[in-house]
C-alpha cells in the first residue's frame, strides 16, 4: 500500500543542515496496523505529516496505492489525500462552531458528493459510532473521549483506506483510551490500514508492527503480531 | 449550495464573536453611512437632472438674476428662427412666498412666477387640465391663472379634480386654477419645491406694485433665465454667441455686466449648489478617508481573527478542503460583515441626511431634496461594500488559506516572539497619518468658524429678536405700510423689557438688498454715465441702530418727524463717510440718487460700519434711508422689526399680541437674530461641525485600531512575556518596551500625516478665514494629541503585565 524509499526532511540552520528525517525506507501493507514510536523530537509527527501529504517539503520516493506521490503536484496530492487518508489528531481538532453532525459532514463537504449522499453517510456513521443522540451538540458540550470518538468518526466518514492517528489517546484517560483503541482495532479488522504515532506501549500492542524512530532514522522495525492480509489487501 | 452553507456558518461564527462583530458592524456602518449620506447629498444637489424633456439641452444664464427687458431682448435676438439663434426658446422664472387663501383657509406657499412658455421650454406636461402658455400673456387675456403642483393638489385639495377651475387668492389677488403639474415635477429650484406657478406678468399685481419698474427697468433684476439649446448647437457655441450678443441685449448701457456665461442647466437653479457644492466635495473626501480608516481597522481585526483560527484553517486543509474553498468560506464571512455594515450604513445615512437638511434649512425656508435610493446611490453603497470586502477582507482570508496543515501535528513547545506582521503595522501607520490629516483640517475649519463669528462686527446680535412680517402679501398700500410700521415700532418699543425697536429692510449679514447705480454727493465729481458709482442702500426706521446695537458715531438716528413733508435725510456708515468725506465732517453733507426726486438728502448721522453681505467681506459703504421718506418708485418695501431685550424669547408673546391688535390676520414669524445669522455661516458651520465629527470618528477608529493591534500582539506574546519575567525582567521594563514598540507606529505615521495635512490643507485655503492653511500652532497641537493618544493606546493594554503571574503566562495556550 505504502512504499517509502530514502525519505529525507531537513531544515537549514545557517550554513548547516539539520535532518528531521533521514533515510526513511519502509513498506506498509494494506490492512496493517503500524505503530510509530520514539522519543520526542525523533521525527514521528513529521513522518506522519509526509505520509498524510500534509507536508510537501521532503525528498525521496513515496508511493501510495501505486501513485508516485513524489512526482505529484501539491493539488494532486490533496486529491490523493481525499481518496485514501483519514486523520485523527491528539487534540481532536473539532470545530467548536459546528455540531457533531456538521463536524462529521465537514470532510464529505470537500468531496464531490450530493447532499443526500452526504446526509446518508453521516447518518450511517452516527449510528455506527452510537452517537446519534449527540448529533446536535457542540464539541464543548462533549467529554474528551466523546470528542475523540467524533474525531475518529470524522476520519472514517469518507471511507478512507488509511487512517493516520497522531497520539489519538494522548489527552484521554485510560478508560476512554481503551475505547478508542478498540475502535481502531475493529476498523483494522474491517480492512482499514492504520498508522498511529504513540508513546504508549499499551496502544502499540493493538498493532501488528512497531517502528521505532530515533534522531530521524528508523532504529527498529519489529513485528509484534501476525499480519493477515484482509480482503482489501 | 456550498456558498449557502458558507454563509450559514459565517452567521453562526460571527454571532459567537459578539464583540468582534459588534465593533466591526458599528465601524463599517458609520463609515459607509457617512459616505453614502454625503454622496446622496451630492447626488441630489449636483448630479440629478430635472425631470424634464432632454435636460442635457438646458442651459442657465449664470448670474443671480436678470431684468424682464433683458429677458425679452434675449428672446428676440437669440431664440427661435432668426439668424444667429442658438436657442429654440428661453424661459424666465423667479420664486416668491405668497399667502394663499382657498375656502377661507390661508397658508403660506411658494410660487414660481414664470414666463408663459415655462412648461413648454421644459417639456413638462400637465397631469390634468393645462399648463401656462404664451397665449395667457397676450394683452386682453385673463393672465390671473395658476397651475398647482401635484403635491399641493393632493395635500390641499384631497386629490380632487374639481380643484381645476377653482378660485385661489394669492396675496389677496384672485387667480383661477387651470391645471395640475406632473407628479414628479417640483419646479426648477433644487431643494425648494414649488407649490404653484403663475405668470410673470402678474408680478406687479401679486406684490401690489403701483409702478411698472419690475417690467420696464433694467435695474430691477429679479428673474432667472433658462434656455434650451437649438439642435446641433453646443454649449461652447452658445456661450460664444451670448458673449457677442449680450452688450446689445442691454441697450441703455445701465447693465454693468458685459459678460454673461452659460452653464449646464440640467440640474435646475440652486443657490444651495453654489453655496455647498465645494464643501460637500471636501466632506466626501473626508468621509472617504474615514472609510479607509475603518477598512484598515477591519483588515487588522480580520487578521487577528484569522490568526486565532489558524488551526481551523490547517484542519480544514487536512480534511481535504482546497485553498480556494477555504478562501471562499472566509471571504463569505467578510462579505457578510461588509453587506451588514452597508445595510446599517443606509440607516445611518438616512438619519445623517435628515440632520444635514435640517441644518441647511431655516424657519420658513425648509429644504427638501430629492434624496432617495437611485441607481447611482445604490451603486455607490454597493461599491463601498465590495471594495471594502475585496481590498481589506481578501488579504486576511488569503493568509488564512495559506496555513500548513502539518502545523496541526506540531507541538506547542516553541515559544514565539512573533509580533504583528508588517501589513498590520503598515495599516496602523496609515491610520495615524490619515487621522492627523483629518484632525488638522477639522481644527482649521473650526477655528475659521470661531474667528468669523467672533470678529468685531459693528453690531450686537445677542439679545435681538427678529420679527418677520410681509405686508405685501397682506396687500397693504404704501401709506398703510408706513402707518403700520410706525404704530408697531412705537407700541413694541413701549413694552416692558424692550430696550429698543426699529424696522429694517435688511438686517446685518443678510446680503441681498439694493445697490444704487449712479449717485452724487457733496464735493464729489459729476456722474459718468459709462461708469456710474454704486453704493449699498438699506431702508430703515427710527430706533433701528439702537435695536441692533450699532453705535452712532456722529449725528442722530432717524425720528418719526422725518416725513415726506420735511427735508429728506439719510444716515451713512463710517465706510461711506471715510470714502467720500475723509477730511470733513459728514454731518450736513448731501447725497442724491438719480431717481430719488428733486431734493438731495442731507446726512444727519454717521453709524458704525457692519458687515453687509457676509462675514468675509469688510463693511461696504452704505447709505440708510428712512422708510417714511422713500420715493414712490422704491417705496413699499417689506420691512422686518428688530427688537432688543434682555430676554428676547420672553417678550415674543407680547409682541405677537401687539401685531394681532394692529392686524389680526397678519402672520408674523419670530426668531432670535443670532439663530438667523447662523445661516449666514451655513457653509462654514457645515464644514466645521461635520469635519470635526469626522475627525473625532477617525481619531476613535485609529485609537481603537492601535489598541487592538497592541492588545493582540501582547496576547500572542503572553507566554514569551511570562518567560521573560521568569528570567528576571520587571513588569515595568516590559510595559516600557511595549509602549516603545507602539511608538514605532507613530514615528512613521505622524510625519506622514503632517506632510499629508500640509499638502491637503492648501486646498482648504478658500474655506479659511483668519487662519493660514499651514498654521504651525494647529499642526503642533494635533501632533501632541496624537502622541498622547498613541501612548495611552499602547499603555492601556499593557497594564495587565504588571499584575501577570509568570507561571500562568507560561501555561497560556
Amino acid at each position: 500500500m505504502i512504499h517509502l524509499y530514502n525519505i529525507e526532511k531537513s531544515v537549514s540552520a545557517g550554513v548547516n543542515r539539520f535532518f528531521i528525517l533521514r533515510g526513511i525506507t519502509l513498506d506498509i501493507r494494506p490492512g496493517e496496523f503500524v505503530t510509530i514510536m520514539g522519543p520526542s523530537g525523533a521525527g514521528k509527527s513529521s513522518l506522519l505529516s509526509i505520509l498524510g501529504m500534509l507536508d510537501h517539503d521532503w525528498r525521496g520516493e513515496y508511493t501510495l496505492a501505486g501513485h508516485e506521490v513524489h512526482r505529484l503536484k501539491p493539488n494532486q496530492r490533496i486529491e490523493l489525500n481525499r481518496r485514501y487518508i483519514g486523520f485523527v489528531f491528539q487534540s481532536y481538532h473539532l470545530l467548536d462552531d459546528l455540531t457533531v453532525y456538521e463536524n462529521i459532514d465537514l470532510p464529505l463537504s470537500y468531496r464531490n458528493m450530493s447532499s443526500s449522499a452526504r446526509s446518508g453517510r453521516v447518518a450511517e456513521i452516527l449510528d455506527r459510532f452510537q452517537i446519534v443522540a449527540k448529533k446536535g451538540l457542540y464539541p464543548p458540550q462533549l467529554s474528551g473521549g466523546q470528542q475523540q470518538l467524533v474525531g475518529v468518526a470524522r476520519a472514517v466518514a469518507a471511507h478512507p483506506e488509511i487512517i493516520l492517528a497522531d497520539e489519538p489517546t494522548g489527552n484521554l484517560h485510560s478508560g476512554q483510551a481503551k475505547e478508542i483503541m478498540e475502535l481502531f482495532a475493529k476498523l483494522n479488522e474491517q480492512g482499514t490500514t492504520i498508522i498511529q504515532v504513540t508513546h504508549s506501549e499499551v496502544n502499540a500492542a493493538y498493532g501488528h508492527r512497531v517502528i521505532t524512530i530515533r534522531d530521524g532514522s528508523i532504529e527498529k522495525d519489529q513485528r509484534i503480531r501476525e499480519y493477515v492480509p484482509t480482503s482489501q489487501g | 449550495m456550498g456558498l449557502l452553507q458558507d454563509l450559514r456558518y459565517a452567521v453562526r461564527s460571527l454571532s459567537r464573536s459578539t464583540g468582534f462583530t459588534a465593533v466591526t458592524l458599528v465601524m463599517l456602518g458609520l463609515a459607509i453611512g457617512a459616505n453614502t449620506a454625503i454622496f446622496q447629498m451630492i447626488d441630489a444637489l449636483l448630479l440629478q437632472d430635472l425631470p424634464v424633456r432632454e435636460p442635457s439641452r438646458l442651459v442657465r444664464l449664470d448670474e443671480p438674476s436678470f431684468a424682464y427687458p433683458s429677458y425679452l431682448s434675449l428672446q428676440s435676438q437669440l431664440t427661435g428662427s432668426q439668424p444667429g439663434a442658438v436657442f429654440t426658446d428661453a424661459l424666465a422664472v423667479t420664486r416668491q412666498q405668497v399667502r394663499a387663501v382657498v375656502d377661507n383657509s390661508s397658508e403660506s406657499l411658494i410660487a414660481a412666477t414664470a414666463s408663459g412658455n415655462f412648461f413648454e421650454v421644459l417639456g413638462v406636461p400637465a397631469f390634468r387640465g393645462r399648463v401656462l402658455s404664451p397665449t395667457d400673456e397676450t394683452p386682453g387675456s385673463d393672465n390671473a391663472v395658476a397651475v398647482i403642483s401635484h403635491d399641493l393638489w393632493q395635500r390641499r385639495f384631497g386629490s380632487n379634480l374639481s380643484a381645476i377651475g377653482r378660485r385661489i387668492e394669492l396675496n389677496r389677488v384672485p387667480f383661477t386654477i387651470i391645471g395640475i403639474a406632473a407628479p414628479d415635477f417640483e419646479g426648477p429650484f433644487v431643494g425648494a419645491p414649488t407649490d404653484l406657478y403663475v405668470l410673470a406678468t402678474t408680478y406687479g399685481a401679486l406684490n401690489h406694485r403701483e409702478d411698472e419698474d419690475w417690467r420696464k427697468s433694467y435695474g430691477w433684476q429679479w428673474l432667472h433665465i433658462l434656455a434650451r439649446l437649438a439642435p446641433g448647437v453646443s454649449l461652447e457655441q452658445a456661450n460664444a454667441a451670448v458673449k457677442t450678443t449680450w452688450p446689445r441685449v442691454h441697450t441703455n448701457g445701465r447693465d454693468v455686466r458685459r459678460n454673461v456665461f452659460l452653464s449646464d442647466g440640467s440640474g435646475g437653479i440652486s443657490h444651495l449648489r453654489r453655496q455647498y457644492s465645494q464643501p460637500l466635495k471636501v466632506l466626501l473626501g473626508a468621509t472617504g478617508l474615514i472609510l479607509l480608516l475603518a477598512c484598515a481597522n477591519l483588515a487588522n481585526l480580520l487578521f487577528a481573527r484569522m490568526t486565532a483560527r489558524n488551526s481551523e484553517s490547517a484542519l480544514r486543509l487536512s480534511l481535504g478542503a482546497s485553498r480556494g474553498r477555504l478562501l471562499r468560506g472566509y471571504f463569505a464571512e467578510t462579505l457578510l460583515l461588509c453587506a451588514s455594515g452597508a445595510a446599517i450604513g443606509w440607516f445611518v445615512s438616512g438619519w445623517t441626511i435628515e440632520i444635514l437638511t435640517t441644518f441647511l434649512s431655516g424657519p420658513g425656508e425648509p429644504i427638501r431634496l430629492n434624496i432617495e435610493a437611485n441607481s447611482r446611490t445604490l451603486a455607490f453603497s454597493a461599491a463601498a461594500c465590495l471594495i471594502t470586502a475585496l481590498l481589506f477582507g481578501l488579504a486576511p482570508a488569503l493568509r488564512a488559506s495559506r496555513q500548513h496543515p502539518a502545523s496541526l501535528l506540531q507541538s506547542h513547545a516553541r515559544l514565539s516572539s512573533d509580533r504583528a506582521g508588517w501589513l498590520g503595522r503598515a495599516l496602523v501607520t496609515v491610520q495615524i497619518a490619515i487621522s492627523a490629516c483629518l484632525l488638522i483640517g477639522a481644527a482649521l475649519l473650526v477655528q475659521t468658524l470661531f474667528r468669523l463669528t467672533n470678529q468685531p462686527a459693528g453690531f450686537r446680535a445677542e439679545g435681538v429678536l427678529h420679527v418677520e412680517l410681509n405686508l405685501i402679501e397682506a396687500a397693504y398700500s404704501k401709506e398703510a405700510m408706513i402707518d403700520f410700521y410706525q404704530r408697531l415700532t412705537e407700541r413694541v418699543g413701549g413694552l416692558p423689557g424692550v430696550q429698543a425697536a426699529g424696522v429694517t429692510w435688511k438686517h446685518p449679514i443678510a446680503g441681498g438688498g439694493w445697490t444704487t447705480n449712479g449717485y452724487r454727493y457733496s464735493g464729489g465729481p459729476a456722474v459718468r454715465p459709462d461708469n456710474p458709482p454704486s453704493t449699498h442702500v438699506n431702508v430703515i426706521g427710527p430706533g433701528y441702530f439702537a435695536a441692533i446695537g450699532s453705535r452712532m458715531l456722529a449725528g442722530r438716528e432717524f425720528s418719526w418727524s422725518d416725513t415726506t413733508s420735511r427735508p429728506p435725510v439719510v444716515i451713512v456708515n463710517e465706510a461711506f463717510a471715510r470714502a467720500h468725506w475723509p477730511n470733513t465732517n459728514a454731518i450736513g453733507q448731501w447725497f442724491r440718487m438719480d431717481d430719488s426726486g428733486p431734493l438731495p438728502y442731507e446726512v444727519v448721522g454717521v453709524t458704525q460700519s457692519y458687515q453687509y453681505r457676509n462675514y468675509y467681506q469688510p463693511a461696504p459703504p452704505t447709505v440708510f434711508m428712512a422708510f417714511q421718506q422713500m420715493p414712490g418708485s422704491i417705496g413699499g418695501l417689506p420691512l422686518d422689526l428688530e427688537v432688543r431685550s434682555a430676554n428676547p424669547a420672553q417678550i415674543a408673546p407680547s409682541i405677537r399680541r401687539v401685531i394681532e391688535n394692529l392686524d389680526s390676520k397678519l402672520p408674523a414669524d419670530m426668531e432670535l437674530l443670532t439663530s438667523r445669522l447662523k445661516r449666514a455661516v451655513g457653509r462654514e458651520s457645515l464644514l466645521a461641525w461635520l469635519s470635526a465629527i469626522l475627525a473625532m470618528l477617525a481619531f476613535v477608529i485609529t485609537a481603537v485600531g492601535l489598541y487592538g493591534v497592541v492588545a493582540f500582539q501582547l496576547r500572542r506574546r503572553t507566554r514569551e512575556l511570562g518567560l521573560r519575567m521568569a528570567l528576571g525582567a520587571t513588569p515595568e521594563t516590559l510595559v516600557t518596551s511595549t509602549v516603545r514598540d507602539g511608538l514605532r507606529f507613530l514615528a512613521l505615521g505622524l510625519p506622514l500625516g503632517l506632510a499629508l495635512a500640509w499638502f491637503t490643507s492648501t486646498f482648504l485655503a478658500s474655506f479659511l478665514f483668519g487662519i493660514q492653511p499651514h498654521d504651525l500652532a494647529t499642526f503642533a497641537a494635533v501632533a501632541a494629541i496624537l502622541i498622547a493618544a498613541t501612548l495611552a493606546a499602547c499603555w492601556l493594554p499593557a497594564r495587565w503585565i504588571i499584575r501577570a503571574d509568570p507561571a500562568a503566562s507560561l501555561r497560556y495556550e
